[in-house]
């Protein structure tokens, strides 16, 4: 995995950060606006002088126009809880095309987990399939990034999406609040909709990386088939024609479409990444014209 | 609608295992790829939205199999060869039923078959008569096809194929041979013994004399008779030439011609003969010119004329006669394969004879009876060697040293003599011929009636020799001898003191001797007929095979029984030459010339003959099926183009999935 990273790719991933529409409250100082007034670099506002406050932070501009004694508050800058969730499940591993989505999505949850220990947030990396297949504890700073990889490197795909009884499990884990960064194909029975609706209603921010297969919108399947889901084991006989081709890109599509609409109706940040277009080029340019970074 | 390649119920047999094999293929084409796909539920929703009609969507998954089917129907009909017989259906249904047919069919392939009383000849009315027939075929119905001559010959094994049995029929020709029946009607109850529904049917002239009624009746025999009532035929029964017994420059001939016809007519004979010695078929002969003048007779009806003509000369070894109506308007003779006969010339050689002894008038008037004969009159005292004399004869005397050659002694019974003489002589008395030297080259027309011959030398009868003549108690009188270094002659008294010499047997056996010491007797070999088997003796000792050159030029292979008899019959008239096998032998430069003709009055005998009803009833008129073409094409034609526009359509309807 760390090959997959070149030395110019990592240096152009350092300035790079991950955007957070919400100020959530950190736990250790570092270069995240939060709720609190402290010693950042950011002023936020006066508050009269109380005995005992320290002189430094008196405005003496104010005092010397006004002869009010004021002491200037600043923003306190604390790190964000980054939440890379990342669909394990066997659809993920299905490779109709070139190479497996897990594959791209583990490229991406790297990319992403260096982006954010560079800006010294605090990540934390959640496989899940049917529930949630472990957890990377939450880890700070660049130095950490090795064993994101190995993290990573250790997932095993397998097993059935259950989006909303992973998720809810998370929710129940993770007490402390902040992005959540889903990727997935969303491939499941049951639906997305809980699922993203156990973050947004416990105030994660969450993400939606919709890992998609051009190969899988238009299968190259001819003839008579069974077509065997591949989490479920359940079977199908089909007979493939051009029409039924058509159709199921049409509903495909629809597919993709209906994620995306109900992101957006529900405020949730929602990219599309083909995983046949290189992860680089998601990272730097899809996500950054999607305000995902910056 | 029929079959003709194969009965229905073979069709459905085939059909039902190759439907079989064809559905087991289907169904296992129809075990499914399994693929895995990464979210079933959206092809769930593809599925539902197709599943409208179940029961359209299990036709059509089956539609593409009977389309199949219907293919391999159409394409094993279009095996079968379906003729449209305008037939019910019902009908052949229940003649498949029925034990399967056989048709021995024997067509008749005679010299009278080449007879031209009808529209295109006999034979190619007998030829469509025959396809007809095939034609006509049943379902299931095997047949045979065999020809009739001289023999009987099975040119088919029994079979349906009924573009087979055309190719056969259409290569059928006549040949120039007679019709012998008895062998078919043999030939065909072996043929369909112990076969169902068999028949025999005889595409002839009946222009013989028919089968034996009960044979006839037992294998279900049946005619279909070809030819007219026209009878109008010249032919040439027979034909020789031979030496003329005076001028041996000069030939014999005889000939007979018969008028097979109803009406008196002039017919006109033509000789040819051939100075190079290479004519070998009629048309060879008729690119020469004519010899003498052309021969005319006057024949009867039935009337058979025969005709010598003596003192002619001809050129050449090998010679031809043809005979025609005079008046060609007034007679057409039908039939031309008896127009013409063969004959082989012997050739004549120059004799040098060398006489030693006293002069004597009545030998050398002998010897001179044949032509071409030199006499030397030479004493004894002058006589040195044999050595450039064809002959020599030692008249009542013999030197010590006679040398080899071919020699006669006359009464000679001291000196260097090929045979011995016990001393003294005997009573001879009256000569005799023993029987089996009657036909002997050299006691041809030798006879000595109440010949005494007063007393006679005591020859000895030595290894080789033979007696051909004996006197009192069986004495020999005349020994002849035959050897690789020449032959020799004796006899046993003096003629010249007997009667004999004023007979003219005296003079023929001179000529004789002189024929049969040159071989020329062998060459006296009679024409032979078409019609019968030849007996040609090879006089060639140790072969069992010899070459046969037909007068088509063809060189065969002949084999010769142990008795030296040639075991070949011609069946194209014509000359036709026997090699010695070796081809570094010195025979091989002096052929066998074998002349053969049809010569046959019974074959030349057009009118069909037979007085009862099964011969003379046609059988079942049979009609060929009409062979329906639709845009120029046959019935089993379309039936391909069918099944192959059926498979277009399964192509493009099933694996453009547009079925299932």
């Amino acid at each position: 995995m760390a090959k997959l990273f070149d030395e110019q790719f990592l240096r152009r991933l350092e300035y790079l950060y991950l955007v957070s529409k919400k100020v959530i409250s950190g736990r250790q100082r570092a270069e995240r606006r939060s709720k609190k007034v402290g010693s950042g670099l950011e002023f936020a506002d006066h508050r009269d002088y109380s005995p005992g406050d320290d002189f430094r932070y008196l405005d003496w501009t104010v005092y010397a126009r006004m002869e009010k004694m004021l002491v200037r508050l600043h923003e306190e800058e604390e790190d964000l809880m980054i939440y890379l969730l990342v669909d394990c499940s066997r659809s993920m591993s299905l490779g109709i095309g070139d190479t497996p989505k897990f594959e791209h999505a583990a490229r991406l949850t790297a990319a992403l987990a260096y982006i954010g220990l560079a800006n010294l947030d605090r990540v934390c990396i959640v496989p899940f399939s049917s529930k949630v297949m472990g957890r990377m504890p939450p880890t700070r700073g660049k130095n950490q990034i090795f064993k994101v990889f190995n993290f990573i490197e250790g997932i095993e795909p397998g097993g059935v999406t259950n989006m909303a009884d992973s998720l809810r499990a998370f929710v129940h884990q993770n007490k402390r609040r902040g992005m959540a960064v889903v990727l997935s194909d969303f491939y499941d029975p049951n639906g997305y909709e809980d699922a993203i609706n156990y973050l947004r209603y416990n105030n994660f921010e969450p993400f939606v990386i919709h890992l998609h297969d051009e190969n899988e919108m238009k299968p190259s399947l001819r003839g008579d088939l069974s077509i065997v889901d591949c989490e479920t084991g359940q079977v199908r006989e089909i007979t493939i024609t051009p029409a039924i081709l058509k159709k199921y890109e049409k509903l495909h599509g629809e597919f993709c479409d209906r994620l995306e609409k109900y992101c957006s109706a529900r405020h949730v940040s929602y990219f599309r990444t083909p995983i046949q277009v290189p992860y680089d080029e998601i990272v730097l340019r899809i996500f950054r014209a999607g305000g995902f970074l910056k | 609608m029929t079959f003709t390649a194969m009965s229905l119920s073979m069709w459905g047999t085939l059909f039902a295992g190759i439907g079989a094999v064809v559905a087991l293929l289907y169904m296992l084409k129809l075990r499914r790829r399994r693929i895995e796909v990464p979210f079933g539920p959206l092809w769930q929703q593809v599925l539902a939205e197709k599943q409208t009609s179940s029961l359209f969507r299990v036709l059509k998954r089956y539609f593409s199999l009977l389309l199949q089917l219907a293919f391999i129907a159409l394409l094993l009909t279009a095996i079968a060869d379906p003729i449209w017989t305008g037939s019910p259906l019902i009908e052949h249904r229940e003649q498949v039923e029925e034990d399967p047919y056989h048709t021995l069919l024997v067509v008749d392939t005679s010299a009278s078959m080449g007879a031209t009383d009808v529209e295109g000849g006999r034979m190619a009315a007998a030829l469509d008569k025959a396809h007809a027939i095939v034609d006509a075929m049943r379902t299931g119905e095997s047949m045979m096809i065999a020809r009739m001559d001289r023999d009987v010959t099975a040119i088919t094994d029994w079979t349906m194929d009924r573009d087979a049995l055309h190719d056969v029929i259409t290569a059928l020709r006549p040949l120039d041979t007679g019709t012998s029946v008895e062998p078919v009607m043999q030939f065909a109850r072996n043929a369909v013994r112990g076969l169902t529904n068999a028949q025999v049917v005889v595409v002839t002239d009946r222009a013989f004399s028919p089968p034996d009624k009960d044979l006839a009746r037992s294998i279900k025999l049946r005619v279909a008779p070809v030819g007219d009532t026209s009878t109008d035929n010249l032919a040439v029964l027979d034909f020789n030439v031979r030496s003329h017994l005076g001028n041996a420059l000069q030939y014999a001939l005889y000939y007979r011609i018969h008028n097979a016809s109803k009406k008196t007519v002039a017919a006109t004979a033509y000789l040819y003969s051939d100075p190079a010695g290479t004519a070998r078929t009629r048309q060879d002969f008729l690119k020469l010119a004519p010899v003498g003048e052309p021969m005319g007779l006057t024949l009867k009806p039935g009337e058979t004329k025969v005709v010598e003509k003596i003192a002619l000369t001809l050129q050449g070894s090998r010679a031809a006669l043809f005979v025609a109506p005079t008046n060609p308007a007034e007679f057409t003779d039908v039939m031309p394969a008896d127009d013409a006969a063969f004959a082989v010339v012997p050739t004549r050689k120059e004799v040098k004879v060398q006489l030693v002894g006293a002069p004597n008038l009545f030998l050398q008037a002998a010897l001179s009876t044949r032509s071409h004969v030199d006499v030397v009159q030479t004493p004894l005292a002058d006589f040195k060697s044999s050595e450039g004399y064809d002959l020599t004869v030692f008249d009542g005397v013999a030197p010590e040293k006679p040398g080899k050659g071919n020699q006669i002694y006359i009464n000679a019974a001291t000196g260097g003599l090929p045979y011995k003489v016990r001393k003294g002589d005997v009573k001879g008395g009256k000569l005799k011929v023993p029987s089996a030297r009657r036909k002997h080259a050299l006691m041809k027309f030798v006879k000595f009636v109440d010949l005494d011959v007063g007393r006679i030398l005591r020859l000895r009868k030595g290894r080789g020799d033979v007696v051909m003549a004996r006197g009192k108690g069986g004495k020999p009188a005349i020994l002849a001898h035959s050897s690789e270094t020449g032959r020799w002659v004796a006899v046993a008294f003096d003629p010249v003191a007997t009667e004999w010499v004023g007979h003219y047997s005296f003079s023929i056996f001179f000529v004789n001797a002189i024929n049969w010491f040159f071989a020329e007797e062998v060459k006296l070999l009679r024409p032979w007929s078409l019609a019968r088997r030849w007996d040609v003796r090879v006089p060639w000792k140790g072969i069992s095979k010899v070459d046969l050159l037909t007068p088509s030029g063809e060189k065969i292979m002949a084999l010769v029984d142990g008795g030296g008899t040639l075991a070949y019959t011609g069946v194209r008239e014509g000359i036709y030459e026997v090699r010695h096998p070796s081809p570094n032998s010195a025979a091989q430069q002096t052929p066998i010339v074998v002349a053969a003709a049809l010569k046959s009055v019974d074959e030349s005998q057009l009118e069909a003959r037979g007085d009862y009803d099964e011969w003379k009833a046609p059988p079942p008129k049979v009609e060929a099926a009409p062979d329906i073409k639709i845009l120029g094409a046959s019935l089993w034609q379309l039936l391909v183009l069918l099944a192959l526009a059926l498979m277009t359509i399964e192509w493009l309807t099933y694996h453009r999935r547009w079925t299932v």
